[in-house]
């Protein structure tokens, strides 16, 4: 026998110490994303609130694991300012003009000459707007087809004018070729190419490309050479998916991500920007979230007006304003006062103002005959903003009587069983959308809204007035700001009467930046910062 | 039994009092120091279950937006959570929950489990038998805690579900416990006396079986009882327990989570009450059995 020894290996206490660390650093580094957490040059790092990705498809993707990836990738005819929302702070982007006919129903966009696609795929022309806007009108998979239903034809007479003819006159048509959601265009020749592959690899015209992604793990942007507007400056964006705020912040505070969403709770935000080196920047982005709980009716006893308002007048706005801190503002109409048609508590009658008053509220119920309160059982999404938004009613209810049985449950099966089943006979909705009345009014309150109808949206309380869809109809097509803005108060006034759902308040997106990170536009202090995919935009001006 | 002695046989001074009460106080005399003092822990705590009404200070429900995250005070002696709720009261009552789900269900699951497990060894080798020990193995797979999940995603979540819950998960391990138990005395002599006798099988079972395997069974009953602390609470911790806002410890860590960093002792103290009750369980358990077989010690 040849005498082969086996050479086992032979440990020290200071190699076994050693072993020990190594394995101790590996499962806390495997407790978080790794995906390039290194600090690099150039490379923005962004921690998303999300566990994986859905789909890059701007025309169907809604969600904010989502959007702000498409922002980064996409550009529209025309573009919001930042740290604007809205239609005066519209510029031009790939259009660089455009005229409007009087009558406002023809509308010609004048595109810019050499904007080009990402990868190889050719320059942006008229062909791409028009295929564009016809897959966000007629495709079936588009989620914004009723948006654009109004487009009745689109021409081109030449590759760099766009020529678009709508059905009934709309004054604020541009909003809907500005870059947000429809507004983004997408390229004609790689959707044919790619077919199905374009929803996870998409070629936009913005100033990052996409890259690569990693499954519940990261995507990977990089710098767009042939932007029109010249190189960007950064490199490389990678979007890594954090989904549970502990470890999203600590991550942020070890200073391996460069921005996260933060939590909405003041104190939850003061604690991580006094606990990461060298501080940080924390900015309540807007349009804010309305916050609101819609009462069904199918569901006794709130088919009956009295306990309605009792139910509203149970709600005390400040307790909100002191566990939220100033990431929550109390409202008292469905539109926040901030977008275009929201109201201010001054602009509601007195009588329509459902101010926080205990006895009241027993004495409405009393009246109501439910002088002794009555027990409800509803739905409740687990993730603490909905939660704790519940949690803090629940008390308040019970406050007057009215015991309240929470069935909470994860946040998926929630959208599912509100939406898809119609539970819930109290359903707290926090929707963010273009700051403009119509488009909550639109998804919350028109009788085509209503949850059990076919053309439901969000209309949980399944309420219907055809004098709201009325005043709604003649806002949308109302020439004068000013005009539009009556019928929208008009049509919330009849929600405040009727009383279908109760406005509690207008809560603001945080997000938290390190010091070092550069929006490059300039974020005035104090003033709000609004952006529409729940986080910040990115330039080719942004900088780490 | 009776202590009166036997005519004739002079009354020795030195020979100890039988009885219920002199008989367990010598047996707690003979315990060991640490089994004692888990004793007392465990008896602490459920006094404290029983007289929670009376230790409240506050309304464990009640929310006041101006007192959150507060420190310890004379008013609030371990502070409030994040809805300024007072974390003494919602611990208190929590115990009362918790303590009473997992004993009570632990109680149920061991009767039944007693009585069945009794049967199937009576009959042992018959089809009764075949069919118990066969749900048993089946049962037996899955981990507590995974049968109590399972059992709580069919029913829903809530008290009487979590209860179910839990003794359904042990019913398996109680029921095969007392099936090897009584399978040690069936093969005694008089078992088969009585039998001879003309003793009803129920008899035999209830008279002769029964008694016979009790101790064994309060002892692993108490053993698992810590375990059943562990389910609750973790179930109650995935939400699938008590549904807010009655407290319960796992809820209160649950919820104490999102102010971890500005005020952990929301979380904390459930921590540390669990911790205390399953230590003192395990304490007193480890002791008695110890006491019961000397030779098993540091085995």
């Amino acid at each position: 026998m040849t005498g082969k020894t086996l050479a086992l290996p032979t440990f020290d206490r200071r190699d076994l110490l050693k072993l020990a660390g190594a394995t101790g650093a590996a499962a806390l580094s495997g407790l978080l994303p790794n995906a390039a957490f290194a600090q690099k040059a150039g490379v923005l790092r962004v921690g998303l609130n999300a566990r994986d990705m859905g789909l890059l498809h701007p025309h169907v993707a809604t969600g904010s694991n989502d959007t702000p990836v498409i922002d980064s990738i996409f550009s529209g005819l025309l573009a919001y300012t930042p740290p604007k929302v809205s239609i005066d702070a519209i510029q031009p982007d790939l259009a660089e003009r455009w005229e409007a006919s009087d009558d406002r129903k023809t509308y010609t966009f004048h595109l810019r000459k050499g904007a080009k696609w990402h990868k190889g795929y050719g320059e942006v022309t008229a062909e791409d707007v028009k295929y564009s806007l016809e897959w966000v009108r007629d495709n079936p998979q588009s989620t914004f087809r009723t948006i654009y239903a109004n487009i009745e034809r689109i021409d081109t007479p030449d590759p760099y004018t766009v020529v678009i003819s709508l059905k009934t006159v709309d004054p604020v048509f541009p909003i809907c070729v500005t870059n947000w959601q429809g507004g983004y265009i997408i390229c004609k020749k790689a959707i044919e190419e790619l077919g199905d592959k374009y929803k996870s690899q998409p070629i936009g015209s913005g100033p990052f490309q996409f890259e690569s992604y990693r499954p519940k793990e990261s995507v990977t942007l990089s710098a767009n050479p042939d932007y029109y507007a010249g190189k960007p400056k950064l490199n490389q964006v990678v979007f890594s998916y954090i989904s549970d705020p502990t470890s999203a912040r600590f991550a942020f505070v070890r200073r391996e991500v460069d921005v996260i969403q933060g939590q909405p709770s003041e104190e939850w935000l003061a604690e991580v920007v006094k606990a990461t080196p060298g501080g940080a920047v924390v900015d309540l982005l807007g349009p804010t979230r309305t916050v609101i709980i819609h009462m069904k009716k199918s569901v006794k006893p709130l088919d009956n007006l009295k306990v309605r308002q009792a139910i509203a007048h149970a709600i005390n706005r400040e307790d909100y304003v002191h566990f939220f801190g100033r990431v929550f503002l109390p409202t008292y109409a469905a539109v926040p006062p901030e977008y275009f048609g929201g109201l201010t508590k001054e602009m509601i009658p007195p009588e329509l103002v459902y101010e926080f008053d205990p006895d009241k509220s027993k004495k409405l119920l009393a009246e109501a005959g439910f002088a002794g309160g009555f027990k409800l059982e509803t739905v409740v999404s687990e993730r603490s903003d909905y939660l704790n938004l519940a949690q803090i009613a629940q008390e308040q209810l019970a406050n007057v009587g009215i015991k309240l049985q929470m069935n909470i449950m994860d946040h998926g099966s929630w959208v599912a069983a509100i939406i898809k089943d119609k539970k819930g006979s109290l359903v707290w909705s926090t929707a963010s959308r273009y700051p403009s009345a119509d488009t909550l009014i639109r998804e919350f309150f028109l009788c085509a809204a209503d949850v059990t109808k076919p053309t439901g949206v969000q209309g949980f309380a399944e309420y219907c007035n055809a004098d709201l869809d009325k005043a709604y109809q003649a806002g949308i097509a109302a020439f004068e700001p000013a005009e539009r803005a009556k019928f929208f108060k008009e049509a919330q006034l009849l929600q405040l009467k009727d009383l279908p759902a109760i406005p509690i308040g207008a809560m603001a997106t945080a997000a938290l930046r390190q010091r070092h990170v550069d929006l490059g536009y300039k974020v005035e202090e104090g003033k709000s910062l609004l952006s529409l995919p729940y986080m910040y935009h990115l330039t080719q001006n942004t900088t780490v | 039994m009776t202590s009166v002695p036997e005519p004739g046989t002079p009354a020795s001074s030195s020979q100890p009092r039988t009885g219920f009460w002199p008989n367990t106080l010598r047996f707690i005399a003979r315990l060991p120091l640490t089994a004692k003092i888990g004793g007392v822990m465990v008896l602490l705590m459920i006094l404290v279950a029983i007289f929670a009404p009376l230790l409240l200070t506050h309304d464990p429900t009640t929310q006041s937006m101006i007192r959150r995250n507060q420190g310890f005070s004379a008013r609030n002696w371990l502070g409030t959570d994040g809805f300024g709720r007072d974390v003494y009261s919602r611990l208190v009552l929590g115990a009362r929950y918790t303590l009473a789900i997992t004993m009570t269900s632990l109680v149920i699951a061991a009767a039944l489990g007693t009585f069945i497990g009794l049967a199937a060894a009576y009959n042992r080798g018959g089809k009764l038998d075949m069919v118990v020990v066969w749900l048993i193995d089946v049962l037996m797979t899955f981990p507590t805690m995974i049968l109590g999940v399972i059992v709580v995603a069919v029913l829903g979540p809530g008290l009487t579900n979590v209860g179910l819950a839990i003794c359904i998960a042990f019913l398996p391990r109680l029921t095969r416990m007392a099936r090897g138990v009584a399978l040690s005395i069936v093969a005694n002599d008089y078992i088969e006396a009585a039998r001879a006798l003309g003793a009803s099988r129920l008899r035999i079972i209830l008279r002769h079986l029964l008694p016979n395997i009790m101790s064994e069974m309060t002892a692993i009953t108490a053993l698992w009882l810590g375990t059943g602390v562990q389910v609750e609470t973790s179930l109650s911790f995935l939400g699938l327990g008590v549904q807010p806002p009655t407290p319960s410890w796992g809820l209160m860590i649950k919820e104490g989570i999102a102010t971890l960093y500005i005020n952990p002792w929301p979380s904390l103290f459930p921590v540390m009450a669990i911790l205390f009750v399953i230590l003192g369980l395990n304490l007193l358990v480890d002791g008695i059995q110890d006491n019961k077989t000397p030779g098993m010690r540091d085995a």
